[in-house]
């Protein structure tokens, strides 16, 4: 659990004049569930991959418990993203499928087994632990997908619209174990979605963003007027 | 079916058109007839997967959403004209509906790659050692052309790449691109991030076939994640790093040249600078190519061959040319011996040894390997009987052995398609 400062941040993709995000400010609170909501283009996608170290910013820094981590590796970041690896491995049990990144990360096997118990116990997934993917429902695989993220306890877990690419169906259910293991492991997150709806599902606080601009930070309850600013503005 | 809509379908060729529209796109792809089926692929993807024969081709069929199969076509298509070696696109399905009219996924569909195997099936094939390690050799060499384009894959694995063989070793390609982005050149953090999912997918690859006892518990799947990292920093540093060497090094721009060759790549541009005392240059390679070896047989032979396979002909060829008192059979008869330039050695050796190969090989036997990965297998077989023999095995004697002993004897590898289920 860990906060997120933004000072300054700006990003212009190579070959292009137009910057992409404009210069902007924003801290993201211990164990906060931070939205960045705007349409295609407006840049959130393009701030998580600078938080993620895929982006070099032009200008500004990235400073996770107040230490600046702008020009860090991908590596030295503690930063993870949901659904990075997305293959569930059809012969190991869900317990390995969750704790094979440990692994390779070099946690001790006792450490690993702690924490897939823990995860499991607090989503309901307890009992299959021992079962393999071919088992288990698609819910229950989207599941394990989304806690193979949170065994690795980052400071910081971003998410991409995770569930765009979704059916209708398992969109709400994703949306709310999404809720439900942020809220149960305190993990400071940053949660990009051009869905309102979404966001003011899953929002602590929405970063409104248009055309590359931090247009205002709010609660949930305000966004509705705050996009009709917005709209106003615009049109 | 009368009310049906027809799905949206975009065929790169029009004569794959007919036979991709009678196919029952109002179903899910996973409730299609086993009988248009040729198979199930074995592996791990997230996506329903099938393979239908359309002619005499194969095609695979993945079902996604409507954007994502758009999108992994135009990637696809893009790859492959940047010469990366991957699946070919051949088609993409969008606004698919059931007879009831509820949206369906849309559909890519990509040429079967003739040839192929997934990783899983060379464990069960390959006696050769270090399988393991050859396959993540592979990959590296995969991820560093793809990075060199400015590719940034999101989703390393070796469950998303297929292998050819390649003489000793194998060539990757691409099969699976829905998580990656085009650049004009990737950061550093986007060529980190590939390599830190690549390490993990390897690992939990590796693992994988350990808990379904399909590999030796000795290998070491963390290992083999970190042989991937390793392979391709060092492939990556001798791509693109930049070296500085006295005015009086030039010599050392050709021992660069030469090392990039030796892996397989030429080197299309060059920028050197001096600097402003005069005392030192700088130099860097600015464009590489890929299949240095390939390319040269092809200039010489019109042979088409993997990397590897094209340095095992090209050695061939120079041994051939070499033999004592070879002259070519065009100048041959005994009489002196004269120096053959390096066409006309290529065109003896077509005639006298790669020809008189290829067509002695049965038509049933045609699909076990490659052309080039029986030339190889001919060349090493040959060269084990040697040894056994302690003589020099004429060519037409050492075909006759290596197509009864060794050829017969192995697997069709033309159209690898596992039937169980997972």
């Amino acid at each position: 659990m860990s906060t997120v400062s933004l000072n300054g941040l700006s990003h212009t993709y190579e070959n292009t004049v137009t910057p992409s995000v404009q210069p902007f400010n924003l801290f993201i609170d211990d164990g906060e569930f931070l939205v960045l909501y705007g349409p295609s283009g407006s840049g959130k996608s393009t701030i998580l991959r600078m938080v993620h170290g895929l982006e070099a910013p032009k200008t500004g820094s990235i400073l996770i418990d107040g230490v600046d981590v702008t020009h860090a590796a991908v590596n030295d970041r503690d930063v993870t993203l949901a659904l990075e690896s997305y293959a569930l491995y059809p012969h190991m049990s869900v317990r390995d499928n969750l704790g094979f990144a440990l692994r390779v990360d070099g946690l001790p096997a006792e450490e690993i087994r702690e924490r897939v118990e823990s995860v499991t116990s607090k989503i309901g997934l307890s009992g299959i632990l021992d079962a393999v993917p071919g088992d288990l429902s698609q819910l229950q695989r989207q599941t394990i997908s989304l806690a193979r993220a949170v065994v690795r306890q980052p400071k910081v877990l971003i998410m991409d619209e995770p569930v765009v690419n979704l059916v209708p169906e398992h969109q709400a259910e994703t949306l709310r174990l999404v809720k439900d293991l942020q809220q149960e492991f305190g993990l400071t997150t940053l949660y990009a979605t051009a869905d309102l709806e979404d966001a003011k599902v899953l929002g602590d606080r929405i970063a409104f963003l248009d055309h590359g601009r931090l247009i205002g930070v709010e609660k949930p309850e305000v966004a509705e007027a705050l996009v009709a600013s917005i709209a106003d503005v615009d049109s | 079916m009368p009310g049906l809509r027809p799905p949206q379908i975009y065929a790169v060729h029009r004569a794959d058109y007919g036979a991709i529209a009678e196919l029952p796109w109002h179903q899910p792809l996973r409730e299609w007839s086993e009988d248009l089926l040729g198979g199930l692929p074995r592996g791990i993807s997230r996506h329903v997967v099938r393979f239908v024969e359309i002619g005499d081709e194969v095609l695979a069929i993945k079902e996604t959403d409507d954007r994502q199969a758009l999108r992994e076509f135009d990637i696809l298509g893009v790859l492959g004209n940047l010469a990366v070696p991957t699946v070919e696109p051949r088609a993409y399905i969008t606004e698919r509906t059931t007879a009831e009219s509820a949206k369906l996924p849309g559909a890519l569909i990509t040429a079967y790659l003739d040839f192929s195997l997934p990783y899983r099936a060379l464990f069960s094939r390959s006696l050769a050692e270090d399988t393991a390690g050859r396959l993540v050799d592979a990959l590296a060499v995969l991820l560093a052309r793809l990075h060199l384009v400015g590719f940034y894959w999101g989703d390393v694995s070796l469950s998303n790449t297929l292998f050819r063989r390649d003489a000793d070793a194998y060539a990757a390609y691409v099969v699976d691109a829905e998580t990656g982005e085009l650049h004009d050149q990737l950061s550093n953090g986007q060529r980190q991030m590939d390599l830190r999912i690549a390490r993990t997918n390897i690992a939990g690859d590796f693992l994988d076939l350990q808990a379904g006892g399909i590999i030796d518990p000795t290998i070491d799947p963390l290992a083999a994640g970190q042989r991937l990292f390793e392979a391709y920093n060092g492939l990556w540093a001798e791509l693109t790093r930049v070296e500085e060497f006295s005015v009086n090094e030039r010599w050392r721009i050709d021992e660069r040249i030469r090392r990039l060759n030796d892996l397989g790549f030429d080197l299309g541009e060059l920028t050197v600078t001096t600097d402003l005392d005069g005392v030192s240059l700088l130099v860097e390679p600015k464009v590489v190519e890929p299949n240095h070896h390939s390319r040269r047989l092809l200039r010489l032979t019109g042979i088409g061959a993997n990397e590897n396979q094209a340095r095992t002909m090209l050695n061939d060829l120079d041994s051939h040319r070499s033999a004592p008192g070879y002259t070519g059979g065009a100048h041959g008869s005994g009489e002196l011996p004269a120096e053959l330039s390096e066409d006309e050695a290529a065109k003896a050796w077509l005639e006298e040894v790669y020809k008189p190969l290829i067509a002695a090989i049965p038509d049933n036997l045609t699909r076990k390997l490659e052309p080039g990965q029986i030339f190889y297998e001919f060349v090493e077989h040959r060269r084990v009987m040697s040894r056994a023999r302690q003589r020099d095995i004429p060519t037409m004697e050492a075909i006759a052995y290596f197509i009864v002993d060794y050829l017969a004897n192995l697997p069709d590898e033309s159209r690898y398609v596992d039937t169980q289920k997972f």
